[in-house]
């Protein structure tokens, strides 16, 4: 809990309705960013990462529902505004950035459009200022002659160029946060840096609050000082990214780290993490959530859930009865090498 | 794509213009003969007939002729009546251009809202109720729904005209529109409406949609970004449609006698009146392809991604 | 893809069947309900002859314009028939016509597109294009044409519907056997010495059964619709043969008098075409349960 912060979530749990039952996919999940920080929230496919941004702006549609907890930007709790009130909040606080670049934008009608209606709906802007902002915008992404590309298509531009579109919307009408919700990994590595690039100088404002979503730790720990390792819903581990990536604690932090092929030591056969993580239709597992896969694990872990420690802010804190010792493992060191 | 179909156009009406003009000649025993029997004419008189109908030349000189006058605008002559068929033609348009416009307007008034609440609601009652409604009224063919309108709204409730076209040009022609209208559309509506709620369905499960509501536009505006590209499958459907619709439109005219296109075209057939025949399949042949090819460059505009 | 008429489907994929689909099938009661009533028609038809209490062209002297009474169930018409027994004949005749005009329809469409899709090259540009032009006919107005040339009967409205719906057919089979074409077996085939026409018809031509058979379940319906607008605008069929649709035109002229010369064709028409319907969506439903 801090006072100050931009966003607090508070016991966030969404929940969806599977089989006849609601599972709760985001279990009483709790985070904090500080106002122009840039904090990356950490996990694989399953871990529920994508239902956490789109929880933030309550776009969680049928059969899921957010059941309960608290999402404050500013004071103001997101979850309980009114439809007008989230309306302005939507694009005008927070904005969000998907996975697909081109799922973002609507295939009728040009991106020049889309901008001037977004910017319309949030700036007291005339059509023509609009406009001018928005060929403004374009460049800011580096789009070339953004004045001819107002007019274009969606599917008229290539996958890095779209998702700098989408960047652009976002950004249009000066979020406080900005949500990129895994912006890379739908285009190809040499575009991967670029986006990289442009979402690192975009956000030294430090009236920006980046949250970046990604299950490549590589990634976030190009831009992020501070992260969140998800794992099944739970926030298993937290602190300064080059703590945290330098010396991991819980020990899914240790096998992530270890599994990612690494250029600079060729480790051959490649660490693999056994098994996959839990199928939540059967519901939550009791306990901690990554016992069954874990190497460490001791009696209480498979009943009781491990309490997040120690719950100083910026501490790089972790969820384990039995976390890794704090000597440093030259694999994992090497892997997180790269974190400022 | 379009530029192929553009050029294969004229291609195909000329194709169509021959295989009708050959359609109808293919079978012995000439219109003057037809036209002859049971009167007592004498062998002379038939031969300066074909000679006046230019049915004494070869076949192909024949279709030339034809084409060449109906290109300038000479559609030939009525065998019955003697009148020119641009003349007939040009008193059955303006009936069935009538009918058929209002009763495309009549059916998208009401298939576009009903497509929208049926995916909007999807999976309620009254989503289920329109599916189903619209289940019934494809099953009901065009020309038993006019009668049992008639049936219904003529003789039991009295409410409405049961025949012809009235008189004037206001509220009795009106009146003796409604029926026939209705039926149209009844016809059209229904597979509008399944093809808009598919398309909204489609649609509205997108991503990009999710994302303009991510992006604060009003509810309004992120219905308007659905419904444009759900129209692209309706308005292809248009087209599609447009072959029954003219199908539809001869049927209603014939059973309402409101003296269109419709009822000229089965009683010429009836009278083996060539020349009015042939106008008359060659221009829906025409208007058919035609109508075809501007569906297509309206579902280019509207969607820019179409025929890619 | 039905090209003519108002309602655009999708043909299904039946090689892909959900577990348990046909006995979903089988235990739903709209569809038994709708499977009832389209088997009752088929049973009409082809006993229509052993079932009627009159024949179709009998008379009743003095019993013109009876209402429906215990005699006459459906009441007589205007010349003092039975309009129950007509509407059992029409029945047959509906049901033989649209079978009539779906054969026909596909026994060319099958040729057609297998010599498009497998010779391909020129010969298939020629064949697409002559198909191009029988598609700008609306589907009445060809087998008008037809009848123009030929005079009224059901022939020519059964071989002019079909020509119509031609086209449809022969670019399903068309697509399909372009992509059988490049499957492994009709390069064995080639290697071990088949002719072409072998190949075609043996192996390639019952790989697009399925997408044959749906093609026909949707055409039916068009077909016996059609078939019934042309004999109702007396182009087809000829009175006195009983058919629905030369019934309900000789009802309209006495609709006033006697409505149950209308009533009767006409719900027979709706409870046959509307239970086929009923039928292929709910097939269609248990197969495709992702289909919204």
């Amino acid at each position: 809990m801090s006072v100050g912060s931009i966003l607090q979530v508070n016991g966030l749990t969404t929940t969806y309705r599977v089989g006849g039952r609601d599972v709760p996919v985001l279990d009483n999940l709790s985070f904090h960013c500080e106002a122009g920080e840039r904090v990356g929230l950490a996990g694989e496919s399953g871990s529920g990462k994508s239902v956490v941004a789109l929880s933030l702006l309550r776009l969680i549609r049928p059969p899921g529902r957010i059941a309960a907890g608290e999402v404050l930007l500013d004071g103001q709790d997101v979850l309980r505004l009114s439809p007008a009130a989230l309306r302005r909040v939507r694009g005008g606080q927070i904005a969000i950035v998907f996975q697909d670049p081109g799922g973002s934008l609507t295939p009728v009608y040009s991106i020049g459009t889309q901008l001037v209606e977004t910017m319309r709906a949030h700036l007291p802007l005339s059509r023509a200022e609009a406009v001018r902002r928005a060929v403004e915008l374009l460049g800011q992404v580096g789009i070339p002659e953004p004045e001819r590309r107002m007019e274009s298509f969606p599917h008229e531009l290539s996958g890095g160029m779209k998702q700098r579109v989408a960047i652009a919307l976002a950004l249009s009408c000066n979020p406080k946060v900005l949500i990129a919700d895994d912006p890379t990994s739908a285009v190809d590595v040499t575009i991967q840096a670029q986006i990289l690039q442009l979402l690192d100088e975009l956000t030294q404002d430090e009236r920006l609050t980046l949250i970046l979503i990604s299950h490549d730790f590589r990634v976030i720990s190009t831009i992020c000082e501070r992260v969140l390792i998800l794992y099944s819903g739970d926030i298993v581990e937290t602190g300064p990214s080059y703590e945290v990536f330098g010396r991991p604690r819980h020990p899914y932090t240790r096998a992530l780290l270890e599994c990612a092929p690494s250029i600079e030591e060729y480790r051959f056969p490649f660490a693999t993490l056994s098994g996959s993580p839990p199928n939540l239709v059967h519901g939550r597992v009791a306990g901690c959530p990554f016992h069954p896969r874990c190497a460490r694990r001791v009696e209480p872990c498979a009943t009781e859930m491990p309490p997040l420690e120690p719950t100083l802010p910026s501490a790089h804190a972790y969820a384990c009865w039995n976390p890794e010792p704090i000597d440093e493992c030259a694999s994992a060191r090497a892997a997180g090498g790269e974190a400022r | 794509m379009i530029l192929r179909r553009l050029a294969a156009f004229v291609p195909i009406v000329i194709a169509v213009s021959v295989l009708i003009f050959l359609a109808l000649r293919v079978v012995p025993g000439d219109p003057v003969t037809v036209l002859t029997a049971g009167s007592p004419v004498g062998e002379d008189v038939k031969a300066q007939l074909r000679r006046e109908f230019d049915l004494d030349k070869p076949l192909v000189a024949q279709y030339f002729l034809w084409a060449g006058d109906a290109i300038r605008g000479d559609l030939g002559i009525s065998l019955k009546s003697r009148v020119e068929v641009t003349e007939l033609l040009g008193q059955s348009f303006p009936v069935t251009l009538t009918l058929l416009v209002g009763g495309l307007i009549l059916s998208l008034l009401i298939s576009i809202p009903l497509g929208v609440i049926a995916a909007l609601r999807q999976g309620s009652l009254l989503d289920q109720a329109i599916i189903g409604g619209t289940l019934v009224f494809l099953s009901i063919p065009i020309f038993t729904a006019g009668i049992l309108g008639i049936l219904v709204f003529s003789f039991w409730l009295d409410w409405l005209p049961s025949f012809g076209r009235g008189d004037g040009f206001g509220l009795d022609r009106l009146e003796h529109l409604i029926l026939p209208w209705g039926v149209l559309a009844l016809a059209l509506t229904a597979a509008q409406t399944n093809t808009l709620r598919a398309g909204m369905l489609d649609v509205l499960n997108r991503d990009y949609i999710l994302a303009a509501e991510g992006r604060g536009l009003r509810r309004r505006a992120v219905l308007r970004h659905a419904l444009r590209t759900a129209l692209v499958p309706v308005v292809t459907i248009l087209g599609v449609q447009f072959g029954y619709m003219i199908v539809g439109t001869v049927l209603v005219d014939y059973v309402f006698g409101l003296g269109g296109i419709g009822q000229l075209l089965v009683d010429s057939v009836n009278q083996r009146d060539y020349p009015v025949i042939q106008a008359i399949v060659v221009m829906i042949a025409i208007a058919f392809t035609a109508a075809t090819l501007l569906v297509d460059l309206v579902c280019n505009w509207l969607d820019p991604r179409y025929g890619e | 893809m039905a090209t003519h008429g108002a309602f655009v489907e999708q043909p299904l994929a039946l090689a892909a069947l959900p577990e348990g689909a046909w006995r979903r099938v089988r235990r739903d009661p709209v569809f038994l309900l709708s499977g009832g009533i389209v088997l009752l028609f088929v049973v009409v038809a082809i006993c229509a002859s052993l079932i009627v209490p009159q024949g179709p062209t009998e008379l009743n002297p003095g019993a013109n314009y009876g209402a429906p009474s215990s005699e006459h169930w459906f009441g007589t018409d205007r010349e003092g028939r039975d309009v129950f027994s007509r509407v059992l004949y029409g029945t047959r005749m509906a049901l033989l016509g649209a079978l009539a005009v779906v054969a026909i329809d596909l026994g060319i469409g099958i040729v057609y597109g297998l010599l498009a899709g497998y010779v391909g090259g020129r010969i298939d540009n020629l064949l697409m294009r002559a198909s191009d032009i029988l598609l700008s006919f609306p589907s009445l107005i060809m087998a008008i044409l037809f009848v123009a040339a030929f005079g009224p009967g059901l022939t020519p409205v059964v071989v002019g519907l079909a020509l119509v719906y031609m086209p449809t057919a022969a670019r399903i089979v068309r697509s399909q056997v372009r992509i059988q074409k490049a499957e492994q077996y009709v390069e064995a085939g080639r290697i071990l010495g088949f002719s072409a026409p072998r190949i075609a018809f043996r192996h390639v031509l019952p790989n697009c059964t399925s997408q044959i058979v749906v093609q026909a379940s949707i055409v039916l319906p068009y077909a016996i619709v059609d078939l019934a607008a042309l004999s109702f605008l007396g182009l087809g069929v000829q009175p006195p043969t009983p058919d629905w649709g030369n019934m309900l035109a000789e009802a309209q002229k006495s609709l006033i008098l006697a409505p149950w010369m209308a009533i009767f064709p006409a719900l027979a028409i709706i409870l046959l075409v509307l239970g086929w319907n009923i039928l292929g969506a709910r097939v269609r439903h248990h197969l495709d349960p992702t289909q919204r």
